[in-house]
């Protein structure tokens, strides 16, 4: 709606001055894009505030007593103390749950992308009976509350021996994954250029090379932009891995926070709190800057093809 | 110092020696009587665990030696190192049994396939967001009857049972239709918080009926202090001191017609007095602005913080508050105030309420354990160890805590003074639909956006819907 | 290239499908079945009830008022958080200055991408406790006391019944535009910069590349976005949950409950799993046939380059 309200926003008084002469296209749209940008400018770095300030907080109440986040909430920290991290660190048992998370999600997310972009691709490329239930059968994954198939999932995971263990609990957010994955995958292969994909053809690539060699490399900032919410997901998920692993050698990082959080609803150590979301936070956010740059570099690389 | 007050002993010692079954606690159903004096046969009765060796005095509940006991408790603001000390003691009494213990949170989806396939733990302290349903278990028949404990002798307590030595009412706390299912291990009160610092500082008297309550929030209200705040988010706070003042005003009637889902249990005229009392700060504005957009923890660091005089809370308040409180604020916890001039019970009856309910499972492989377990947690060394480490009492009645701050001391106080008085409802444990539904009722009552009058009609509607709604398992008190 | 087609399709798509069927759908279905029982959750034993829990739905005014949210929500979400990523992400992708015939977004764009994007990476219970600071209802809060400069008295915002599910739908469109900006970001990535180039040669305006190239293009791919955004907005429990109130009671009296909470609330706090299977179904069905809506309604043809 923002977008549409923009041309009218941008010059009230005048009365449609939009196309009068047509002297210069160039010049004219140069114009427009000159006023747009100043208003843009201004747009854009609002939402970064807003969405800065959040993180800021929770970086700084993680270094604040616990009465100085209650009482004053918005101020910096009196003194900077690294108390609540060692504290998150030993309580939440946060180093021995991020190695297990990191081995889930990493398989986990390989699994997902893997899987998901091949029948995405297949969804999205190849016309066949059924093509459409296949994917309204994986559409229909996002739409179930995850909470309502638990018990029996306990179950076929006991069965099949996926229950308290690493790798059973990565094929099992594959699989919870994998409606995501296709879902916006499919919608990026078809966004993707025929022409390449028939040129592979006609050079004599088979249909699983032309997958791998030729599809998946211009996926790629599609690929990307799904694994990062992928692994955001399947970091910060929590109702599978707390009913599924009860060892608490297989505990996720989740699992470790939610305890901290519980400790904060009873004895208020706020800041422990807050340490140890921001010790979960960043290798989620180092893994999305590095990925940026992939998602950026992706780009160009689509301008050279 | 005792916990009970002596007029309590007093009275439970005439009431062992004469043998009666009078109806003598608050909810008249001193069920524990009765059977106490079968104490002497704890024949394990409604026990699946197969008891391998007699009786005797060291173990009573016959708990087989090699039995494996496992345990998952709730690790919330107590933790669970006062259960892992408890263990201790069980290893030494049986060396050969092997104890796996788990503390963690969101119990209800941990256990709830375990419950299903039959492969559970043998004592579960059900407490925190996320536990399990209680009244469902109950219905489902998945939780023992926890008599043999009760009947059991008490550790350190010259041959009295389990039973004996508890505070009364708690075996009714944790009883659906009779039928002790639960027992509460910690023992809390509800009241209303102030300063008393503040009060003496500006010479502010306690109030003893609601008149002096609100004379008093007019003068607190001239100094610029707003006089009151609540836990907006969660409305059960204040309904809390809204129906202690209905069974203060009517009696324990109110609260058992409330709890048997009687007609017109919600829109009896004590209960109106008391929702029109609690109105009277919604229309004269005492009311802190924004309260009822809150959480417990910001209304209870503006509270402790100076903002509003009075609060309502269980007697957690003091730790939850934890370096919050300011240095010499001396939290005190008082009931409510006579809301009538004829109120049926004395001034000082408070509301006493469990927590950390713990439960052993029918299909246990081990209940005799876990019961044992929980009959070690309410002797005096354990009791004393809890409340040392968490500033909360034990549901155990005589017990000498070693360090007790200024918010406890004033606890100890009024559960002294309320003595038999102490009163306590079971709607909300037994039917969480109707509770949830009045608690956001209450909300709207509280933000004035009802009145009482139609606050009560929609209590009553609530509770007649559950009446009649046969998918719900009843339960009775009497 | 026809051969082996059909083997390709099959050898592509059976293991995903397996892994998929055997540890969603399966365990879903058995929850359909669950639907028609009275089961409380906590026993092996369930009595099938016929229909029962379906009339029972009916006649329930929560379940109509959760309803009647999830549908505003599945109005207003899409519209806003879809509007404002689409419009950001144009800005940092192709609203540059045009340089030597190449498009680009404007400054700082990949310090914005990285930015906007923070708010995902919060965990839902530190969004929770974050804006229950931001929407203190006091003049302390960080919104209040922000309108306070402007002479605007504090807002009850979480605690009024006329202003709580629109703060929490405003929380929500926080989260979710940098999700949208980088969907939207990889889908303009794949646009052969030529046609931008090729566009603005012709002196186009920006208004109108965005109309007639970038949208188009991008077509399949907010198509999905606004299809994800609807299907959120028919979830909302984990907002909801962690900010109506400890425990997520969905009030004030039912202001802000969504079918998501209260599925929870009854399964799991009333342990009635047979009725909140029988809402799943219900919120199962509703999502269902509006994401099929919205696929028909916006097909276009593809755009084939």
């Amino acid at each position: 709606m923002s977008v549409h309200s923009q041309p009218r926003a941008l010059d009230p008084n005048h009365p449609v001055p939009a196309e009068p002469a047509r002297r210069s296209g160039r010049d004219q749209a140069d114009l427009g894009g000159r006023t747009l940008n100043v208003f843009s400018h201004a747009f854009l770095l609002t939402w970064a505030v807003l969405v800065i300030l959040p993180l800021l907080w929770t970086v700084l109440n993680s270094f604040k007593s616990d009465d100085e986040i209650l009482t004053s909430a918005w101020s910096l920290p009196g003194s900077f103390s690294l108390d609540s991290f060692v504290r998150a660190w030993t309580t939440a048992n946060i180093g021995q749950y991020f190695l297990n998370t990191a081995v889930v999600v990493s398989l986990g997310v390989f699994l997902t992308l893997g899987l998901g972009s091949l029948v995405a691709y297949v969804i999205a490329r190849y016309p066949f009976p059924g093509n459409r239930v296949i994917y309204f059968l994986f559409v229909a994954g996002l739409t179930f509350p995850v909470f309502l198939a638990i018990v029996p999932l306990f179950f076929v995971a006991r069965s099949l021996q996926l229950a308290n263990s690493l790798p059973g609990l990565a094929l099992i957010y594959t699989a919870y994954y994998l409606p995501f994955a296709v879902f916006f995958l499919t919608a990026y292969f078809r966004t993707l250029p025929d022409s390449i994909a028939d040129a592979a053809f006609i050079d004599g690539c088979g249909h699983w090379r032309t997958f791998f060699w030729v599809m998946l490399p211009m996926a790629r900032p599609g690929m990307i932009s799904v694994g990062i919410f992928v692994t955001i997901g399947q970091w910060n998920q929590f109702l599978l891995p707390l009913v599924l692993q009860t060892d608490p050698d297989k505990y996720v990082i989740a699992q470790g926070l939610a305890s901290l959080a519980v400790s904060q609803e009873y004895a208020s150590d706020w800041s422990g709190l807050f340490a140890g979301l921001t010790l979960s936070m960043i290798p989620v956010l180092v893994v999305y800057i590095v990925f940026q740059r992939q998602i950026e570099s992706g780009m160009v690389a689509g301008a050279v093809k | 110092m005792t916990i009970r007050p002596s007029r309590g002993l007093d009275r439970r010692a005439f009431l062992r020696l004469s043998g009666t079954t009078a109806a003598a606690f608050a909810a008249g159903s001193l069920v524990s009587c009765g059977q106490a004096n079968d104490a002497d046969t704890p024949s394990g009765s409604g026990s699946t665990g197969a008891p391998s060796t007699e009786p005797d005095a060291d173990n009573p509940l016959n708990v087989s030696a090699d039995e494996p006991l496992e345990t998952v408790i709730f690790k919330g603001g107590y933790g669970d190192q006062y259960v892992i000390d408890a263990q201790a003691i069980y290893t030494e009494r049986f060396p050969n049994a092997e104890i796996k213990h788990q503390g963690g949170q969101e119990l209800g989806k941990q256990l709830q396939p375990r419950f299903i396939s039959g492969d559970v733990p043998d004592l579960i302290d059900n407490s925190g967001a996320g536990n399990l349903p209680m009244a469902a278990l109950v219905a489902d028949g998945q939780l023992m009857d926890l008599t043999p404990l009760l009947d059991a002798p008490a550790i350190g307590a010259d041959g009295k049972t389990v039973r004996e030595t508890l505070i009364p009412g708690v075996v009714d706390l944790g009883s659906f239709g009779g039928t002790p299912h639960a027992l509460y291990y910690a023992f809390v009160v509800h009241g209303i918080w102030h300063s008393r610092s503040l009060f003496e500082e500006n010479g502010w008297p306690e109030p003893e009926t609601w008149d002096d309550m609100l004379d008093l929030c007019a003068e607190i209200k001239s100094t610029g202090m707003s006089p009151w705040t609540y836990q907006g988010k969660n409305p059960g706070y204040i309904l809390t001191p809204i129906l202690m003042a209905a069974a203060k005003a009517g009696g324990l009637d109110v609260l058992k017609n409330i709890d048997n889902l009687e007609a017109g249990a919600w829109t009896a005229p004590p209960v109106m007095a008391a929702a029109e009392a609690f109105y009277q700060l919604v229309e004269r504005d005492y009311i802190l602005p924004g309260t009822s957009g809150m959480t417990h923890t910001q209304a209870q660091t503006y509270w402790a913080t100076g903002e509003a005089a009075f609060i309502p809370c269980g007697s957690w308040l003091e730790s939850e508050l934890g370096d919050v409180t300011p240095d010499g604020f001396d939290m005190v916890v008082t009931t409510t105030p006579a809301v009538t001039s004829s109120d049926a019970l004395p001034g000082t009856a408070i509301r006493g309420m469990g927590s950390e309910p713990y439960i052993v499972p029918s299909q246990a492989k081990n209940p005799m354990g876990g019961m044992e377990l929980l009959r070690i947690m309410l002797s005096p060394e354990s009791a004393t160890n809890f409340t040392d480490q968490t500033q909360t009492l034990t549901s155990l009645a005589d017990y000498e805590p070693t360090d007790v701050g200024s918010g406890l001391t004033s606890v100890r106080e009024a559960l002294a003074a309320s003595g038999d008085d102490t009163f306590f409802w079971l709607y909300n444990q037994w039917y969480s639909e109707l509770s949830a539904s009045v608690n956001e009722t209450t909300s709207l009552l509280m933000t004035g956006e009802i009145n009482p009058d139609e606050w009560a009609q929609q209590c009553q509607s609530a509770a007649d819907a559950v009446k009649d709604d046969d998918s719900v398992t009843k339960f009775q008190r009497d | 290239m026809r051969q082996g087609r059909y083997r390709f399709i099959v050898g592509a798509l059976a293991g995903p499908i397996v892994l998929y069927a055997v540890l969603v759908l399966w365990p879903y279905l058995q929850s359909f079945y669950v639907s028609l029982t009275d089961w409380s959750g906590y026993t092996s034993e369930r009595r099938l009830i016929g229909l029962a829990n379906y009339e029972r739905l009916l006649k329930d005014p929560v379940f109509w008022i959760s309803l009647r949210h999830n549908l505003l929500a599945a109005v207003v979400l899409p519209v806003f958080s879809i509007g404002l990523g689409l419009f950001f992400a144009t800005m940092l992708n192709v609203a540059g200055r045009a340089k030597k015939a190449a498009v680009q977004g404007v400054r700082g764009a990949s310090f914005y991408r990285i930015v906007y994007f923070f708010p995902h990476l919060l965990s839902i219970a530190v969004i929770g406790v974050l804006w229950s600071f931001v929407y203190d209802p006091t003049g302390n809060g960080l919104l209040n006391g922000f309108l306070g400069l402007i002479g605007i008295d504090p807002v009850n915002w979480l605690g009024s019944t006329k202003t709580a599910y629109w703060a929490i739908l405003a929380v929500i469109v926080w989260v979710s535009v940098g999700f949208y900006v980088l969907v939207f970001t990889a889908a303009i990535g794949s646009i052969p910069p030529d046609m931008y180039e090729a566009a603005m040669l012709d002196g186009a305006s920006r208004w109108r590349i965005f109309w007639r190239i970038t949208v188009p293009l991008i077509w399949d791919t907010v198509q999905v976005a606004l299809v994800y955004a609807g299907i959120n907005a028919l979830d909302m429990f984990a907002i909801v949950n962690v900010m109506s109130a400890a425990g997520g009671s969905g009030g004030p009296n039912n202001s802000t409950q969504v079918l998501g909470n209260y599925i929870y609330l009854t399964a799991f706090e009333h342990g009635r799993f047979g009725y909140a299977t029988a809402l799943g179904v219900a919120l199962f069905v509703v999502t269902i046939f509006l994401a099929v809506i919205t696929l028909r309604f916006m097909r276009r043809d593809r755009v084939v380059y």
